[in-house]
């Protein structure tokens, strides 16, 4: 059995962005495995565990540069990593990253695919559900429980709501996007480091997938990206200080109710 | 004129919040607006159709069959083809994310989540938080409608009802072809507030101490009808649930207060509230940057000032 497992590198969620000529400036920005996509990943190589002869791929639509983070899943225990670098692709809406998926994802007939419930870079919380719609396949979303029966064919998954968790039940094939908390995600042994060099890393090109470059791109997005910029400042505050917390706390009780006006 | 197609969602008997804040950003792209929903109460059904439409269909819900991504979106699509609804509007929530997914890669159409303004013009622009709110970003639809949004909760105005009453119209989704079936939900416990609809939150950090000193936030949010938050910290800690976190990878919030207690303010925590209408930070250390953000702070013990503030905070509101 194959898994397909989605990734994008995304700036560390610890970083600090600056914005240049209305863009979001990634320049010397670390990249990382967009942390959703970790679970996905955790998720596949337990199942890889359990049930022999299962293979995991890592898929990514992006720049070799991202590389050694690639690499980094190999060695937490996927099999083969491809992925597709073509300057091509730069500006893609979701709908045309899942066709490049997709091409790439049919080669492998997998039983399951596995991705972040979002990128955490933009948010769009796409593109998984639009490679299963591409491929008529069921999905199911934002996941923080999963079970699969592989003999039957069906799974279970429970995601979390403002109304209380809801249960999922369905048939497999699927798409599943990860919630945190589905899992908590392994580190790379030293012997898993050594063997990921070994492993396969097969680098593409659009034209290797068989989709048309202009499918892919800006100029076939549904949307446009007219600006980015810093969200803005809050005001500054002030600190309550003195020597009877009693009083401090009276004198922060005051001051939501007449300045703030929140209670 | 703009034609705009909500799907309402609905929590037992009555429609979400989320859903009234859709009709004002429905009402700010201007026009007709139509509705879709999914309900067997006839109270929730009713509210609904009391919300000022030109047209209502109700995506009926089967026994142990409550939604299915794929059979509500064959549905929507069946209904855009008809209707030719510039606009789609879902809510940022479980289902609507998962919806307004499906029914806008069902066909292409273009997708603009999580939205948090939207600027009149020729196309509108729409405005939605990037990296998680740590940047601001500004989008236009390209190409034919009908166009996908989904609005963030709580940040759109509570649309009044518009009154009238619209016949709706049962529509029979076909669960047989879903392959992915919502089965049941799970009753929260009673007196639980959710965090996304909360108005006042109380969030801990690792300078409570230990997980134990949780209790505090617990007894606060109990008594004045708030929601526990947490820092990322603590949830990988093991202290407390990650529905409960707020950040990049747990939820972004807006309440009207945020009190945060013994949380330091690392970059993605700030980034998930914010947009919070007043901050409260309560810790130790003057110099964490939870206090760049705080409207006001107290530098202290969290686990003298909580009791102190839940007391004077019950005061203040009966």
């Amino acid at each position: 059995m194959n898994i397909v497992v989605l990734t994008k590198l995304a700036p560390d969620t610890e970083a600090r962005l600056s914005i240049s000529g209305d863009r979001v400036n990634l320049a010397g920005v670390d990249l990382v495995v967009s942390p959703f996509d970790e679970y996905g990943l955790e998720e596949a190589i337990r199942i890889k565990e359990a049930n022999e002869g299962t293979t995991v791929h890592v898929l990514m639509v992006g720049p070799e540069a991202g590389r050694k983070q690639i690499v980094n899943c190999l060695a937490l225990g996927a099999d083969e990593a491809i992925i597709v670098d073509d300057a091509a692709t730069a500006g893609s809406d979701p709908h045309s990253l899942a066709k490049v998926l997709v091409a790439e994802i049919k080669k492998l007939e997998p039983t399951i695919v596995f991705a972040g419930k979002q990128g955490v870079d933009y948010d769009w919380g796409l593109t998984a559900i639009a490679v299963a719609a591409q491929l008529g396949w069921p999905h199911v979303g934002v996941a923080k429980e999963f079970k699969a029966d592989f003999g039957a064919k069906t799974f279970t998954a429970v995601s979390e709501s403002d109304e209380g968790d809801m249960t999922f039940t369905g048939a497999l094939p699927a798409v599943v996007t990860a919630e945190k908390g589905l899992n908590t995600p392994r580190y790379a042994s030293l012997k898993g480091i050594m063997g990921a060099k070994k492993k396969p890393f097969n680098v593409r090109k659009l034209a290797d997938t068989g989709v048309d470059a202009g499918q892919v791109g800006a100029a076939a997005s549904t949307v446009e990206e007219v600006k980015a910029s810093h969200p803005p400042e809050r005001p500054a505050g002030r600190i309550i200080a003195g020597d009877d917390l009693a009083v401090v706390v009276a004198e922060l009780v005051k001051a939501l109710r007449e300045e703030a006006r929140v209670i | 004129m703009a034609k705009t197609l909500i799907y309402f969602e609905t929590k037992g008997d009555s429609l979400k919040k989320v859903s009234y804040e859709m009709l004002t950003a429905a009402k700010q792209l201007g026009g007709e607006v139509a509705g879709v929903v999914s309900t067997s109460s006839e109270a929730a059904l009713g509210a609904a159709c009391a919300m000022g439409l030109t047209k209502l269909w109700n995506l009926a819900p089967a026994e142990g069959k409550l939604y299915a991504a794929e059979a509500f979106a064959a549905e929507l699509k069946k209904l855009a083809e008809a209707e030719q609804p510039d606009y789609v509007l879902f809510g940022q929530t479980t289902i609507g994310r998962d919806l307004a997914a499906r029914f806008a890669a069902e066909s292409g159409y273009g997708f603009i989540n999580d939205i948090t303004g939207i600027e009149a013009g020729e196309p509108p622009t729409f405005t939605k938080p990037l990296y998680a709110g740590k940047a601001i970003g500004q989008f236009r639809f390209k190409g034919e409608p009908p166009h996908v949004l989904t609005i963030r909760p709580n940040i759109f105005a509570v649309a009044e009802a518009a009154g009238g009453s619209v016949a709706a119209e049962t529509v029979q989704p076909d669960f047989s072809a879903a392959r992915s079936v919502l089965t049941a939900i799970a009753e929260k416990a009673a007196g639980t507030v959710d965090l996304r609809e909360a108005s006042i939150i109380i969030s801990g950090g690792r300078g409570l101490g230990d997980a134990s000193n949780f209790q505090l936030l617990y007894d606060f949010a109990e008594k004045l009808g708030a929601a526990v938050g947490a820092s990322r910290a603590v949830v990988d800690e093991g202290w407390i649930d990650h529905a409960n976190q707020v950040g990049q990878t747990g939820k972004t919030v807006n309440p009207a207060l945020y009190i945060a207690c013994g949380i330091s303010g690392a970059i993605q925590h700030l980034a998930g509230m914010q947009t919070s209408k007043c901050i409260v930070a309560i810790n130790t250390n003057e110099g964490a940057p939870i206090f760049k953000v705080a409207d006001f702070g107290i530098v202290g013990d969290c686990k003298e000032v909580i009791p102190l503030l839940q007391t004077e905070l019950l005061k203040a509101l009966s």
